[in-house]
């Protein structure tokens, strides 16, 4: 699939491909706590559900909010390769999809600055704590890999880790995609970094305010959000994939490893959190960048 | 003056975090919590003044809704105080069927608060693992009482029911099974790092605290002090029982919540020495046709250990009516759940509100009587 139809449609593969996610995610989860959770179809239902009802806005800028995290997420699935086809390619698009990363949270934090709801401004607050913790190393393993293959292009990126495993760069970059994972769990929102929902002290943070139409609007950017997050695991250490089945599962596999460790996780606190992030990561990175830089630079 | 700095918040009535149906509004400087201020009466429903409108036949059924979480220490508690006025004996192997009652109640109750500290806390895997296990007790209960939650089973005089055929054995594998899990606790919750981060060395009592707002069960336990209502006051089959009371030394929500774990080990030991010694005979002394007979004039304190401490009540008959003529309640939660809030919780971010509602068991039903 190719030309126009595939660029008017890749948006709703990613957002079908992040909900079917939802769906087994709930079900895994489930089946670790001992019970037998919803129907996978469940976050589905719950969109559609929730596109069809009435909702409250506060004015434009939360409109805007809403719509901006959506583009945001949605921007994000076009610079990303859905298996072999690169949509977006360009000289240095690894390098601009760092800065798009960052448009969907503070699309966020623009819709809950109107709503003035202390939940959701706490809620946002840790959020954009929580970003400046995890860029740091985000940025550090991007930068590495970039300088490893010598090229800020996915094209390049992708064809270095072809013929074999063996090339993949978990395995030839080992550090660096265990600080990828890392930092993926913060920005999937996942236990324990999932300090900005908390429901226990601030009652879901930033989507208290979001009701009906809006709030389906955030599961659909949830959806495409996970998308992204695997989906970028996938290209930057496991090699893309050839065909849409191997995209999938080799998306679904880091998914699955992900939600095993979030399930068993306590909270942790925000501060925690960053100073987490400042240190451990970044000292396996800078490792990282002595280990496979090194030889480049002596 | 509205101060610009501060963002008001509420945790409850309807709140994710909230122990029930109770307000804390909370004034904050960023995450820190600069002011408290508990709201109760959203659960009120008089059971005291109800309580000395009914006869104490009536009562029997009303008790067990004043603390939802653990209802067999009221039934115990109410029994208690009417034999005391009225001097009524209760036969030996009443007393042990009630020991094991309370004592499989105090396991129901830990994993209930358990559970809300995971909850909580967000590790909603061991927040399943501790409510489903909680059902197989629950499940004994159904079998000897008739009713999972409220058993009104316990009534003055001794108990309804003796029990059934085989139910012994039923609670030794019941006691097994609870007692494999409990390593799975230790892997998944106590040995888990981010829920020993935060619960370690946050929220300590120490001596000041549990003088000024009359701390006891595990809160006491925690910090050192050996208060246990079972060794002090003596009373249903305890006496009978050898164990010994487990302190810690840290006074913190970590060794709390390690004090009420090691607590399940003490009860099945409690259980399986109270089932090996069981007496036989009767069940229920003096079958007396409560709408007729007046108990005399007296009063009475009895208190039972619930598991966050002392849990009393104080009653009064005049000697002219079946009814009381009061009854006050008075649990553990009523200072952690108010003024203590009031005092600890200042200066601490909000992320130690949930570990604080969950570690000091604060039971809003039991406060708001």
């Amino acid at each position: 699939m190719n030309g126009v139809w595939f660029l008017v449609f890749l948006p709703f593969i990613a957002f079908l491909i992040g909900i079917s996610f939802m769906g087994i995610g709930t079900r895994i989860v489930a089946r670790i706590q001992r019970r037998y959770g919803p129907p996978l179809i469940q976050p589905f239902i719950d969109v559609i559900k929730l596109l069809s009802k009435d909702s409250i806005s506060y004015g434009w800028v939360f409109d805007m909010g809403v719509w901006m995290a959506l583009a945001g997420a949605a921007l994000v699935v076009y610079f990303v390769p859905f298996a072999d086809n690169v949509v977006l390619s360009g000289k240095a698009d690894v390098v601009v999809l760092m800065y798009i990363l960052a448009i969907a949270p503070l699309g966020m934090a623009l819709g809950t600055a109107q709503a003035k709801n202390p939940y959701a401004s706490i809620g946002i607050s840790r959020a954009l704590m929580l970003m400046l913790g995890y860029d740091l190393p985000l940025v550090m393993v991007i930068l590495g890999i970039i300088t490893y293959t010598g090229s800020a292009s996915f094209v390049d990126i992708l064809s270095a880790q072809q013929g074999g495993i063996a090339n993949w760069y978990i395995f030839r970059l080992p550090l660096f995609a265990i600080v990828y994972f890392w930092v993926m769990i913060a920005e999937m929102g996942k236990h324990p970094f999932d300090v900005l929902i908390a429901p226990s002290e601030i009652a879901s943070g930033p989507m208290v305010e979001f009701s009906g139409k809006y709030l389906g609007y955030l599961f659909i950017y949830m959806a495409l959000h996970y998308y992204a997050a695997c989906a970028l695991f996938v290209n930057f250490f496991m090699g893309g994939a050839a065909s849409f089945i191997e995209f999938y599962l080799k998306m679904f596999s880091v998914f699955f490893v992900l939600i095993c460790i979030s399930a068993v996780m306590a909270r942790t606190t925000t501060q925690r959190a960053v100073y987490m992030y400042w240190t451990k990561p970044v000292v396996l990175a800078f490792i990282g960048w002595l280990v496979y830089l090194g030889w480049r630079i002596f | 003056m509205v101060d610009e700095r501060k963002v008001e918040l509420f945790i409850g009535p309807n709140h994710p975090g909230a122990a029930g149906n109770s307000c804390m509004h909370l004034w904050l400087e960023g995450d820190i919590i600069k002011r408290v201020e508990p709201e109760y009466g959203f659960l009120h429903r008089a059971f005291e003044k109800l309580m000395e409108h009914r006869n104490l036949m009536q009562n029997v059924s009303i008790v067990p809704r004043i603390c939802v979480p653990e209802p067999d220490i009221n039934e115990d508690v109410y029994c208690r105080c009417i034999e005391d006025i009225c001097d009524i004996e209760v036969p030996d192997r009443a007393k042990y069927i009630r020991t094991i009652v309370l004592e499989l109640a105090r396991i129901t109750a830990t994993f209930l608060n358990l559970g809300f500290m995971c909850g909580g806390l967000g590790i909603y895997t061991v927040m399943q693992w501790a409510f489903a296990d909680r059902d197989f007790v629950l499940d004994l209960f159904e079998w000897l009482t008739g009713a999972r939650v409220y058993h009104i089973f316990m009534i003055p005089g001794g108990v309804r029911r003796d029990f059934p055929e085989g139910f012994e054995k039923k609670i030794e594998e019941v006691l097994d099974y609870i007692e494999r899990r409990l390593l799975d606790y230790d892997r998944t919750f106590y040995h888990n790092s981010f829920f020993v981060f935060r619960t370690k060395g946050r929220l300590v009592v120490g001596e000041r605290e549990i003088k000024k707002y009359c701390l006891t069960g595990p809160a006491a336990r925690a910090a050192g002090y050996p208060i246990d209502m079972r060794k002090i006051h003596q009373y249903e089959a305890y006496p009978e029982v050898d164990f010994d009371i487990v302190t810690l030394e840290d006074g913190d929500a970590y060794s709390r919540m390690l004090v009420k774990r090691m607590e399940i080990e003490q009860s099945i030991d409690i259980i399986r020495q109270l089932l090996a010694k069981m007496p036989s005979g009767e069940v229920l002394n003096k079958p007396i046709n409560y709408k007729k007979w007046i108990p005399p004039r007296g009063e009475s304190y009895q208190v039972v250990e619930s598991i966050n401490g002392e849990y009393g009540y104080y009653m009064r008959f005049d000697g002219e009516s079946s009814n009381p003529y009061r009854v006050h309640v008075r649990g553990p939660s009523y200072t952690t759940g108010t003024a203590m809030m009031q005092d600890i919780l200042i200066d601490k971010p909000i992320e130690d509100m949930p570990v604080y509602l969950s570690s000091f068991g604060v039971c809003p039903p039991e406060i708001d009587r």
